[in-house]
């Protein structure tokens, strides 16, 4: 059978997600493997969503509200996402945080989906602890992640499809909006966006499986970019590109990259690789 | 690679990135007949000519809070009272061609997308740029498609998606349930 290729698109993350395979399948078999991938993806969205008021993540954050010491029962996925958040919070002495939600939340960034939650003096990761029971919290805290599940969700898509049965090679490229996964990396490039013009883009050779990007893009909207020691919402004129082995890891990295650029000591402790762009400097390797 | 062959290829690279070109993001996904095998199996379905009058297209705009563009509808109903579109939806930046079902109630049972196109430049604002995509020229997206490849950074949220489908339910409600 001769090389047979399917594209798709979806919005689920809270942008567009696209899929391509390429194996020598039927359209038939490419397009089970599409629905695989898209099932993974929305689990991953249907999950561990803020905005979602149903998700699992908004009863874990209605539980940390509540100001019970006691655990609450995780996912997986959800087990995964905060063990390397934690991680990385503890490497980067808090410089990643994922329970800097109030303040996304105060800015409008991030819908008032906890109507009750406490927003000004909350609690930080150092008040998180995961354990074998799951989840407990010492003070009030909100937790969004929405600076590492993009990633995940797309290594849950290359992973769903890595797990088929059908003994041929497939190639699988996922991109969801610039967090992206590359099966054949070696062989592919990228065009990196610069952050102040968005029509063009700086190509460059994939330097490992995943990569992301990390910017203050739109000039309409506030920046998401919170630096958890100060609250600051910081906007820079750079965006930074992590290269890693997994896409999760490369959308955390980009927040740490990001927030400073002078030190990638965690970034290489992680086996990273982060870049600066803009376009009167070009591209630096941090 | 290590380092220096990797500053190398860049430097490399970078002499083709500093060329003035504007760029648009193009990418084209099923064809119509794949989204309609996808969307609605074997299930036959027959093309209905649809064009809104002035006073519907009115009505889908209050009724949806969205700008009706287009007063041509390209719409198959299909043997149990289903529908098949093929549409559009233009945002600032944004230009994207789907295909959706709707059931016989008027409910989205899914939808897929076909092209997607995205620009920052001055494009947006040229008319003939625009026109040359409200045909659905699949030809022209194809050949757009070639020179794309995997895009890291800045992402334009969905809502104009939401927005597409809010319309078409209107345009459901008050034109093809009546049809």
């Amino acid at each position: 059978m001769r090389r047979n290729r399917i594209n798709r698109c979806k919005p689920l993350l809270g942008t567009y997600v696209d899929v391509s395979i390429e194996a020598d399948l039927d359209d038939e078999q490419l397009l089970d493997l599409s629905i695989d991938a898209f099932e993974a993806i929305t689990r991953v969205h249907d999950t561990l969503g803020f905005h979602n008021p149903d998700s699992e993540l908004s009863d874990v954050n209605r539980w940390a509200q509540s100001g019970s010491a006691e655990p609450i029962a995780i996912s997986e996925d959800l087990r995964r996402v905060m063990e390397l958040a934690l991680n990385l919070s503890a490497a980067s002495d808090g410089l990643f945080d994922v329970t800097v939600a109030p303040r996304l939340v105060q800015q409008g960034s991030l819908p008032h989906v906890h109507r009750d939650a406490i927003l000004s003096g909350a609690g930080n990761w150092q008040d998180v602890t995961l354990s074998d029971e799951g989840l407990s919290f010492r003070a009030p805290v909100l937790i969004d992640l929405g600076g590492i599940a993009k990633g995940y969700a797309v290594d849950q898509a290359i992973a769903r499809i890595a797990a088929n049965k059908m003994h041929v090679d497939i190639n699988v490229n996922v991109n969801a909006g610039g967090d992206l996964y590359l099966s054949n990396w070696q062989e592919e490039c990228v065009g990196v966006r610069y952050p102040d013009e968005l029509n063009r883009h700086y190509d460059m050779p994939m330097l490992a499986p995943a990569l992301a990007t990390s910017a203050c893009y739109f000039s309409e909207q506030d920046s998401v970019m919170i630096h958890p020691g100060s609250g600051e919402a910081l906007v820079r004129g750079y965006s930074v590109s992590v290269f890693a082995e997994h896409c999760m890891l490369a959308d955390a990295l980009t927040k740490l990259a990001f927030l400073n650029p002078g030190d990638s000591s965690v970034v290489r402790q992680f086996n990273g690789r982060a870049f600066l762009l803009d376009s009167q400097n070009g591209l630096l390797e941090l | 690679m290590d380092r220096r062959s990797f500053t190398k290829m860049v430097s490399l690279l970078a002499a083709g990135a500093y060329l003035p070109a504007v760029q648009v993001h193009a990418k084209t996904y099923l064809t119509i007949d794949q989204a309609r095998k996808l969307l609605w199996g074997s299930e036959p379905m027959e093309q209905v000519p649809v064009t809104l009058s002035k006073d519907q297209i009115k009505a889908i705009k209050k009724a949806s809070k969205v700008r009706v563009r287009n007063d041509k509808l390209q719409v198959w109903k299909t043997e149990s009272g289903g529908w098949f579109i093929v549409d559009q939806v233009i945002g600032k930046h944004e230009n994207i061609d789907l295909a959706f079902a709707y059931d016989a109630e008027g409910k989205v049972m899914g939808f897929e997308i076909l092209t997607y196109r995205e620009t920052y430049g001055y494009e947006v604002a040229n008319p003939k740029w625009k026109a040359q995509f409200n045909g659905l020229d699949y030809k022209e997206h194809l050949k757009l498609d070639k020179q794309i490849k995997n895009i890291s950074g800045a992402t334009l949220s969905c809502r104009h998606i939401t927005d597409g489908i809010n319309r078409l339910s209107h345009t459901w409600e008050q034109v093809l349930r009546h049809l």
